[in-house]
Formats: C-alpha cells, sequence, structure tokens
C-alpha cells in the first residue's frame, strides 16, 4: 500500500514544490543532471569492464594494502564509491575475488569517495564550472555516437562528467538565489539534537538519491552560501556516509551470500565510522581546525573544512577497522551462513553476477565446472572406476590385464540428482543473461552451453556403455574382459588429463588434447580391426562382439565430448592465448595425417 | 619512445581490429615457445625411456608437438604478410 501511494505522493510534493519556487525547481533540476551524469558515468566504465576492469581487479585485491588502494584510486577516478561496491558485490558473488579483497576494496572506496568532496569545494564552487560543462558535453556526444566500444565508453564518461558539473552549476545557482527569498539556516538546530537530526537527515537524502555524492554536494553547495550552518553540515556528512550503504545493501540482495556479507561488512564500517563521528564530533572538529590552519585553509572556509573532515572522519574509520579486519570477516561468515546446498543446486548463478559481462561470463564457467565435477563422479562410477583410481598416478593400462570389479551405481537417478538440475540451471541463467551480451561475450557464452551439453551427452552415453560393460569386465572370457577393459582405460585417460588441465599444469593446455584426439582415433580403427579378428579365431561370440561394436561407438562418443568440454571450458583465461591455441590445434585432416604416417611406420 | 611509437600506440588502442590483430600475433609467438620446449623436453624423454610402448607413445607426442608448431609458424607467417 505504502510503495504504490509512495511515488504518486512524491511527484505531488515536487511539483507544488516546483510551482511555488522557482529557486527550489532549479535546486532539484541540478540534483537530476547530477544523477543523471552519474548514470552516464557509470554506463560509460561499464564499457571498459570485460578487460581492463577485471584485469585490475585480480592482478591488485590479493593483499590488503593493495585493496584498498584499488578502492581508493577507483572510487577517485570513477567519483562513484556506488558503482564500486557493485562491481565488487558482482565480482564477489561470481568468486572472483575474495571476501577479505571486497571487504579491503569497500574501506577504500569510503576513503575515495571523500576526493569528491575536495573537487567540488575545492574546484567546483570557485571556477565557473558549467564552463567545462559544455565542451564535455558537446565532445561526449559526438563520442557516444562511435562505434569502436572504447570511444563510446569514453563518450558516455565524458558527458557524464559534462552533466556532473552542469548539476552543480545548477545546484549552486539554486542555492544562491534562494538565500534571497528563505533563510534555511534559521531552521538550524544546536548541540548534540541538532547532530543527532542532521544526521538522520543526511541517511534519508542518501537513500532517496541512492548517492552519497549528491547528497554532499548538495551539503556543500548550501554551505557555501550559508544556508545550512558548519555543525550541521558535519552531521549532513556523517548521515550521507551511512545512507550510502543503502545501495550495496540493495545490490547484494541479489547476490549470493557472499554478496551479503559484504553488504554487512559495508554496513558495519559506515555505522562504527558513523558512531565514532558522533561520539568524538568535538574532538575531530578541533583536528579539522588544526589541519586546516596548518594547510593554510581559512578559518572561515567552511566548504574546504567540511571536506577536511569528510577525509578525517573516513581515514579514522579504516584505522579503527583495519586491525578488525579477520574478526569482522568471520563474524560476518558466522552471521550469514552458507545454506547447506546438496550437490544438485546451483552455486554461482545468481542475479548479483548479471551485470558485468565478465561476471556472467565467470559464474556460467565455474557453474559448468561444477557440473563436470558431478558428471566426472557419475562417469568414473559409470565405468566402475572409483574416481581417486582417475586422480592417483597409477598406470591405467594395468586395468587391461586385471578382472574388473563392478561397482554398483544406478546412473539415472545419479543423472537425475546431479546433472540435469544443473544442466537446466545453465542453460536458463544463459538465455536470460545473453540478451545484454556484447557480441564477443555472446559467442563464449555459446561456447559454454556446448560444453555443459558435451558433459550432458557424455554421462548419457556412459548410461548406454555401463549395461554391458559391467556384464564384461567380470567375464570369465579374457578376450571381450580385455577389450571392454580397453574402453575404460580409454576414458579413465580422457578424464585423467582433463584433471590435469583443470589444475592448470603448464604443459597441459588445450593443445595438449589433440594427444587424446590421436590416441581415440587409434582405439576406434584398431577395435574393429580385433573385433574382426577374435570372432575369426572364435575367442568372442557374435552377440559379444555386436555389443563390443555398439560400445566401443559410446566409449568414442563419451571420449570425443569430454575432449571438445575440455577445450572450451579449461582454456587458457586469456582470451587471446586462448584463441591462438584452438587456431594452433590439428583438425580431423591433420590428426588422420599423423594416424597415416604412423600405420605406414 | 618517439612521437610516432606514441602514435602507434594511441593508434593500437583505439582501433580494436589493430589491437586484436597485435595481440594475436603476440599469443601465437608465446605458444611457439612453449612449444618449442615441450618438443625439447620429450625428445630428451625419448632418450632416457627404455619400454618400447612408452617410447612409441612419446615419439606420437613429439609429431603432434612438432605438427602443431609447424601449424603455429604457417600462421605466424600469414599474419606478418598483413
Amino acid at each position: 500500500m505504502i510503495r504504490k501511494i509512495l511515488l504518486p505522493s512524491i511527484f505531488v510534493v515536487l511539483a507544488y514544490g516546483f510551482w511555488i519556487s522557482p529557486d527550489f525547481k532549479e535546486i532539484s533540476a541540478g540534483v537530476a543532471i547530477f544523477l543523471f551524469g552519474m548514470v552516464s558515468l557509470e554506463e560509460g566504465f561499464k564499457a571498459f569492464t570485460g578487460g581492463l576492469l577485471e584485469r585490475l581487479l585480480r592482478r591488485t585485491t590479493d593483499k590488503l594494502w593493495k585493496s584498498l588502494t584499488f578502492g581508493v584510486v577507483t572510487t577517485t577516478i570513477m567519483q562513484s564509491s556506488s558503482l564500486v561496491s557493485v562491481i565488487t558485490i558482482s565480482f564477489l558473488s561470481a568468486g572472483l575475488i575474495g571476501l577479505a579483497s571486497g571487504v579491503g576494496i569497500i574501506f577504500g572506496a569510503n576513503l575515495g569517495t571523500t576526493t569528491g568532496a575536495w573537487l567540488i569545494a575545492g574546484f567546483g564552487l570557485k571556477v565557473k564550472i558549467s564552463a567545462y560543462a559544455m565542451p564535455m558535453l558537446v565532445f561526449g556526444v559526438i563520442l557516444m555516437f562511435q562505434k569502436s566500444r572504447s570511444l563510446k565508453g569514453i563518450g558516455y564518461i565524458l558527458a557524464g562528467l559534462g552533466f556532473l558539473f552542469l548539476g552543480i552549476h545548477h545546484m549552486k545557482m539554486g542555492f544562491e538565489s534562494f538565500k534571497d527569498t528563505i533563510d534555511l539556516a534559521a531552521y538550524a538546530v544546536p548541540g548534540f539534537t541538532g547532530l543527532l537530526i542532521f544526521t538522520a537527515l543526511g541517511v534519508f537524502a542518501t537513500v532517496v538519491m541512492q548517492s552519497s555524492h549528491a547528497t554532499l554536494v548538495l551539503i556543500i553547495t548550501a554551505l557555501s552560501v550559508q544556508q545550512i550552518t558548519y555543525d550541521n553540515a558535519l552531521a549532513l556528512a556523517i548521515g550521507a556516509n551511512i545512507g550510502t550503504t543503502i545501495t550495496a545493501i540493495l545490490g547484494s540482495l541479489s547476490a549470493n551470500v557472499e554478496g551479503k556479507r559484504l553488504a554487512g561488512a559495508h554496513l558495519i564500517f559506515n555505522l562504527v565510522t558513523g558512531a565514532v563521528a558522533i561520539i568524538f564530533i568535538h574532538q575531530i572538529m578541533f583536528a579539522v581546525d588544526s589541519i586546516s590552519a596548518a594547510v593554510g585553509i581559512p578559518a572561515d572556509d567552511y566548504t574546504l573544512k567540511l571536506a577536511v573532515f569528510h577525509t578525517i572522519f573516513n581515514t579514522l574509520g579504516i584505522i579503527l577497522m583495519i586491525p578488525f579486519i579477520n574478526t569482522l570477516v568471520n563474524f560476518l561468515t558466522k552471521t550469514f551462513k552458507e545454506k547447506r546446498k546438496g550437490l544438485v543446486e546451483p552455486r554461482y548463478l545468481n542475479e548479483a553476477s548479471m551485470e558485468f559481462p565478465e561476471a556472467v561470463l565467470e559464474s556460467v564457467r565455474k557453474e559448468t565446472v561444477h557440473l563436470y565435477e558431478n558428471a566426472f563422479e557419475v562417469i568414473a562410477h559409470g565405468i566402475s572406476l572409483k574416481p581417486d583410481v582417475i586422480h592417483s598416478k597409477d598406470d591405467l593400462a594395468d586395468l587391461v590385464h586385471r578382472p574388473g570389479k563392478v561397482v554398483p551405481f544406478d546412473i539415472d537417478a545419479q543423472y537425475d540428482l546431479k546433472v540435469k538440475v544443473l544442466y537446466n540451471a545453465i542453460i536458463e541463467y544463459i538465455s536470460r543473461s545473453q540478451q545484454s551480451m556484447p557480441a564477443e561475450y555472446s559467442e563464449k557464452l555459446f561456447g559454454m552451453r556446448q560444453a555443459a551439453r558435451d558433459i550432458v551427452e557424455a554421462v548419457k552415453d556412459t548410461k548406454h556403455l555401463q549395461k554391458n560393460l559391467s556384464r564384461y569386465i567380470a567375464s570369465d572370457n579374457d578376450a571381450i574382459r580385455r577389450e571392454y577393459n580397453h574402453l575404460r582405460v580409454q576414458i579413465a585417460n580422457v578424464l585423467r588429463q582433463l584433471q590435469l588441465m583443470r589444475n592448470n599444469n603448464e604443459d597441459d593446455t588445450v593443445l595438449s588434447l589433440d594427444m587424446l584426439k590421436v590416441e581415440m582415433e587409434k582405439t576406434d580403427a584398431s577395435v574393429n580391426g580385433m573385433m574382426d579378428k577374435l570372432i575369426r579365431e572364435n575367442a568372442i561370440t557374435a552377440p559379444m562382439a555386436t555389443s563390443l561394436m555398439n560400445d566401443s561407438g559410446y566409449a568414442y562418443d563419451i571420449s570425443r565430448n569430454l575432449v571438445e568440454m575440455g577445450a572450451t571450458l579449461f582454456a587458457d583465461h586469456d582470451l587471446d592465448v586462448s584463441t591462438a591455441e584452438s587456431s594452433i590445434a590439428l583438425d580431423q585432416d591433420e590428426i588422420d595425417e599423423i594416424l597415416a604416417n604412423k600405420e605406414n611406420d | 619512445m618517439t612521437m610516432k611509437k606514441y602514435l602507434k600506440m594511441m593508434a593500437e588502442y583505439f582501433d580494436e581490429d589493430q589491437r586484436k590483430f597485435s595481440n594475436k600475433k603476440k599469443s601465437i609467438k608465446h605458444i611457439l615457445k612453449k612449444l618449442k620446449k615441450r618438443e625439447k623436453s620429450l625428445k630428451q624423454d625419448l632418450e632416457n625411456e627404455s619400454n618400447k610402448s612408452k617410447k612409441k607413445s612419446i615419439a606420437r607426442e613429439i609429431e603432434i608437438a612438432h605438427a602443431q608448431r609447424n601449424k603455429g609458424i604457417k600462421a605466424l607467417k600469414e599474419l606478418n604478410k598483413k
């Protein structure tokens, strides 16, 4: 009910405000233009995700000081801690970074956001900022219409900055003329009550605008024309810092448990920092005065002093919280417990990861690896081998000479439980996220979908193979037992090689799959020759021979599907290297040529 | 660095096709280096191996690595021509 009437009520109040006060209209338009600028800026930076940002994120978050610096620098450049926190949640949910790194970035982002106050107080109010806005908008819009993604991104960033500046200009103009009609400073509340009331107002304004930056600009512009008192402005800034966590909280609603933990860290950090600032407000104000005097800021330049205050209390928060970062991570891990999921539920597919192409791709890749892990067990048991044997370094060829021990295994039930559910989830997720993906990512996603399909096909073929295999590997007939054991060895070899590739062994790349392809073709050809010989020598019966013929086909298909899956799923993370590797990998004709050479030898 | 090099770098950055092209060349060179090293180590393994069937398998691996390397060299030559 409240939700239904909230938006129309806001519209009515705003419309009434615009009608009675043109200055209020100008200030509101300034806020709207400023927020639009932020949206445009975010759009621009999104154009650079899928490369630069991810590479930076991976390389610069392995140590706490690095994640802190990353948070500070990116927020300073992007001028949006919200964007940084949403990206961080998205990447954390996709498993690209760890919780401790995420917390470090969020702490850093809090410090980075203070640079905004410096820019506006030190530059925005003293220079005719709208003069910079116009050329930025013109150049930005021209670039926005370019074909190249990078140029388009730069266009959005320029236009975004232009709108930010234009918004600030309108807010400033609005407040300047507002000053002549109404004196907001008359509503100033002194003392501790005022501090609490204005902190709450700051929280409210930031929750509504979803941007502490916009609130801070409003505070600074209002302060510059003495529409609010310095004390109340400080309280509003504290409130804005607490209110900004709402973006992260909203972003984490659709994230997995890791994202929720990070939003929790963000909230705790900003609440603690806010509480410390409120309790020690006089001491911090004294520090602001001393530092301002030391760096030559005039005692009556309250806007710059607000920037100093903002920086001091966020730095204080970081200094206070850093020693407890591990305690915080442990506390959050205990508070937000991961639901005990069986093997059957998707682990990485969540709404929060759908924001950025790279995160979608990584989520799908990890979920397909999860699908493969389950399929690995089903296939291994299906060919009556324990997964440990495949993981070990034992010579698999020894299997051929040993009588096999059949592992009882209901492959149908396991397929429904461990494979089908995940496969369905992957297909659904890909279909939903594909609409908003750039072309090169769509192609990659298509490859992932094919890899998932290959896995499922391999499991299905194992089901067909299992029936005769479990009968013949325990047979007294040496010949048929040996042939079926050969098939087991062939599949086990493929599984082992894929395992090595998964573990990122330097020598085991997509190119090493060519050896498996050659082996597969060789086995397939030799089974046919061997079968004729065995029938002629009466070593196997005709029904045995037809079973073997069908089942060697299944074994070939299982291996082929797994090899093709491996080429996609376990390819090098570097897109350029993986593309080059697949261009060098041998095609069917080249493999046939190698096999022909061997026959001639 | 000369102005010409800066301009080339800028042009590469803004021209996606050019950037992809030069990354492709770099990646192939990197793989060729790895393949050469692998071929050399496999040859060493072949000399030290006494088991006949394992020797055969290593020889096949050498042949595959060699074929891949030839394919890579050919691809690199084609790229250099462009």
